[in-house]
């Protein structure tokens, strides 16, 4: 056993027993994190301060929310909005988070690509990036189920019939993740459960290991510079902090972050009590109803993207159903970005606009990525339909066989 | 000034998906109508008018296309359009004879005692009509308030033409439940007839006045002995809560006169005076609760569907209401005021906390100062 002796405060008292002191040095102050950052670097704690809301808020949510589709439409409008002191805050903080933590996380992805953090030792960042992208998927999607409101109950509905495109298995697939023939209570509860179990506890072990992946590789920077980090560090600690390619997260990357929290808190809290419909769609206000199919379902907005390459093929080729070729194309959609660190062919590590062709490729895809979100909601009708599908075929092409292409060209 | 541009960027990429998703899609697929219009002969007329433009294009297009099943349906709408443009110009018209000025409430108290009765009753007047349950479908309205609530003009229309002026001719034809009265069915003098309905809708009027202030002096009373009990709050505070309770009360009464015949209000406990199953025989499927139709409508949608049912809704069985612009305010305000009781506590609740952040920004921004001054 350590030598205890008589602790002269809290912090050695604990010091003595947890070490930490040593724990703050590894995790936090002796943490180092490049200087020549932007803002776009403060979406990773953003990301994190966001998941926290949706943690707590979730908790409270639980305590009223009832799992069953002839309480749960109720125990969410009534119960939870109207009778529960701030309930309403928490199921419009929780609501506008979930919407909102996804436009941090596509503009935290885009950064990545932008700035080439992917590649060259980051692989295993970007890949638990990715994770956690899919599961939060899943997670969002079980939780719009909840409230058990016509949208609730449609997207389901629409979702959980796509893996009867699955060969073979598809249509015992479908029965086996509904519990029941038709979307109905039995969905529900498991949905509840994934909700508020499973997929939380998947999400935090993937952040714990996205953290980690962090550790080795470090956080690129602003022009892709390849630091010594121990050589950088070393400087810091003599005092030659303003010389020093690297600060410490904490205080000064947290100090820093933290001023952006707050200014993100503004915005953050002006949609949840001003403007939460884009998160909180009023056609969800309607009780689930089996026998009426609303006017237009659509899913929330960040999975229209994926949602516009599912259905962007709607005409049969051959003797392939159309269905088929957009459920295969939906299913690369889903799984292609895990790929980018080996579609990328090149092993130049810069920001974009210092590559070239990767910089023009980049900007079309992302308007690409923002026609098929828009035309994704708008109903697939007349030149709609086109429009859906030459922005999914451009999407395909852009990261199956022009990136590599581009790429390679860069390589030589 | 680099950070400002990549963040002004990430703001303008940001906003054109917003916009895009939100209002711009919306406005695809929400049907363009024409806002709410309390003056009821102009919004009838000009909706048959745009119904019958409608069909004309529908059927040029058919004819471009040169499909002789769809002109041959086509002509067969635009047909029925031109009909009922025909069948509404004929009512308005026919109301616009009525002198509603020269009404005698008297008269048109014996004449609601001999005819009317036979249905409706006007209980504040001590006035029970004949049928008092739902067993025809629906349970024919007591009318004690319904020269409050209800347009004049429209009264009149609905007096001569009931399934027209409710719009829902197209479900029930000339088989709806309340029986016209109007010269060509009762055999008398048009001028007589016109007479009687301007003394109905004058009795109406008399009574729903003197209906409103008994109501509020009932809930007065009960809101000052309720007040009264609450010693521990402060004379100002009781005055605002009270003035709220009112104004609650005044806005559920409306709801209950106008829509609570068919409709629950489930976040209210209020439930619909007519029996279930009668109203789904009657209507095809139950009315919806109302509790949640604030949010999931919106106030715009509920004040244009209110006025026009078909405009929003085509083929629906729901009446059009034909209240007043003030008392579908009142039942508009209701269904906020329960459908979105927290909107007050959001509003200002809101403004607090993004205060709370802005202040905590200006502090933030300077440790960050302090912080850095040592790396730069």
């Amino acid at each position: 056993m350590a030598h205890i002796t008589k602790a002269n405060g809290i912090v050695d008292w604990l010091d003595q027993r947890l070490a930490v002191k040593k724990l703050m040095n590894v995790l936090m102050v002796e943490y180092w994190i490049p200087k020549q950052i932007n803002f776009l670097w403060a979406m990773g704690v953003i990301l994190t301060v966001l998941f926290t809301v949706l943690f707590v808020t979730g908790l409270l949510l639980v305590m009223y929310y009832k799992p069953d589709t002839a309480l749960a439409f109720d125990s969410v409008n009534k119960t939870i909005m109207q009778e529960a002191d701030y309930g309403w805050l928490w199921r419009h903080m929780h609501g506008v988070a979930a919407s909102v933590i996804f436009l941090i996380i596509y503009i935290h992805m885009l950064t990545g690509i932008y700035y080439g953090s992917y590649k060259k030792g980051r692989e295993m960042i970007w890949i638990s990036g990715m994770l956690l992208f899919v599961v939060f998927s899943a997670e969002a999607f079980s939780g719009y189920m909840l409230p058990w409101g016509q949208m609730s109950y449609w997207a389901a509905q629409v979702i959980t019939n796509l893996f009867g495109g699955v060969p073979f298995i598809g249509d015992a697939l479908v029965i086996w993740i509904r519990g029941d023939y038709a979307v109905s209570d039995p969905t529900l509860t498991r949905f509840f459960m994934l909700h508020v179990c499973l997929l939380p506890i998947v999400i935090i072990m993937i952040i714990a290991f996205h953290f980690y992946a962090l550790r080795i590789p470090h956080v690129n920077n602003e022009i892709a510079e390849e630091l010594d980090f121990d050589l950088e560090a070393q400087k810091y600690k003599n005092g030659d902090t303003k010389g020093s390619k690297v600060i410490p997260f904490w205080p000064a990357f947290l100090s820093k972050d933290f001023m952006y929290i707050c200014l993100f808190m503004i915005f953050f809290f002006y949609l949840v009590c001003f403007k939460f419909n884009f998160a909180m769609d009023p056609i969800n206000f309607d009780p689930a109803d089996a026998l009426k199919t609303p006017a237009h379902i659509y899913p929330e907005w960040y999975f229209l993207w994926s949602y516009e390459v599912l259905r962007g093929f709607f005409f049969d080729i051959g003797s392939i159903k159309a269905f088929d070729i957009g459920l295969a194309a939906f299913g690369i959609a889903q799984v292609i970005f895990f790929l980018l660190p080996w579609l990328d062919r090149s092993d130049v590590v810069k920001p974009a606009h210092a590559r070239g062709k990767f910089f023009v490729w980049f900007w079309i895809l992302l308007v690409d990525l923002i026609v098929l979100t828009v035309y994704g909601k708008l109903p697939p009708t007349g030149i709609n339909a086109w429009i859906g599908f030459g922005a999914s075929v451009v999407f395909l092409a852009l990261l199956l066989v022009v990136l590599p292409l581009i790429t390679r060209k860069e390589k030589e | 000034m680099r950070e400002f541009k990549i963040f002004l960027v990430v703001a303008c990429f940001t906003a054109l998906t917003y916009w895009g998703v939100e209002p711009y899609a919306h406005s695809v697929m929400k049907p363009h109508v024409a806002p709410a219009n309390f003056d009821f002969e102009q919004e009838d007329i000009n909706f048959a008018k745009k119904i019958l433009a409608e069909k004309e294009k529908a059927l040029e297009l058919a004819k471009a296309e040169n499909n002789e099943t769809n002109v041959e349906s086509a002509n067969k709408a635009l047909e029925l359009a031109k009909e009922n443009l025909a069948k509404q110009e004929a009512l308005w018209a026919s109301v616009a004879k009525i002198d509603f000025n020269s009404g005698n409430a008297s008269e048109g108290k014996a004449f609601f005692e001999t005819n009317c009765v036979a249905c409706h009753g006007a209980k504040f007047d001590g006035i029970e009509g004949a049928i008092t349950d739902s067993s025809l479908g629906v349970l024919p309205p007591d009318l004690s308030s319904a020269g409050l609530i209800y347009d004049e003009k429209f009264l009149a229309a609905l007096i001569m033409n009931p399934a027209l002026a409710l719009k829902v001719d197209h479900k029930f034809g000339d088989a709806f439940l309340m029986t016209p009265y109007n010269a060509e069915v009762s055999g008398e003098n048009e001028d007589v007839a016109n007479a009687n309905i301007a003394n109905v809708i004058a009795y109406l009027k008399e009574i729903g006045i003197k209906y409103q202030e008994d109501f509020e002096n009932k809930t007065k009373a009960l809101l000052d002995e309720k007040y009264a009990k609450l010693t521990e709050l402060d004379e100002g505070t009781k005055k605002v809560l009270w003035q709220k309770d009112f104004e609650f009360a005044k806005d559920k009464n409306n709801f209950i006169e106008a829509c609570g015949r068919c409709h629950d209000m489930k976040y209210d406990s209020f439930t619909a005076v007519s029996a279930k199953n009668d109203l789904k025989a009657y209507l095809g499927s139950n009315p919806p609760d109302l509790s949640m139709m604030i949010r999931s409508r919106g106030d715009e949608y509920l004040h244009n569907f209110i006025n026009n049912t078909q405009k929003l809704l085509v083929g629906t069985a729901m009446p059009r209401v034909g209240i007043t612009e003030e008392a579908q305010a009142s039942v508009v305000a209701y269904l906020e005021k329960v459908g979105d009781s927290k909107k007050e506590e959001r509003e200002s609740l809101g403004l607090y906390i993004m205060g709370f952040f802005v202040i905590l920004s200006i502090f933030a921004i300077a440790w960050k100062r302090k912080i850095w001054s040592k790396l730069h």
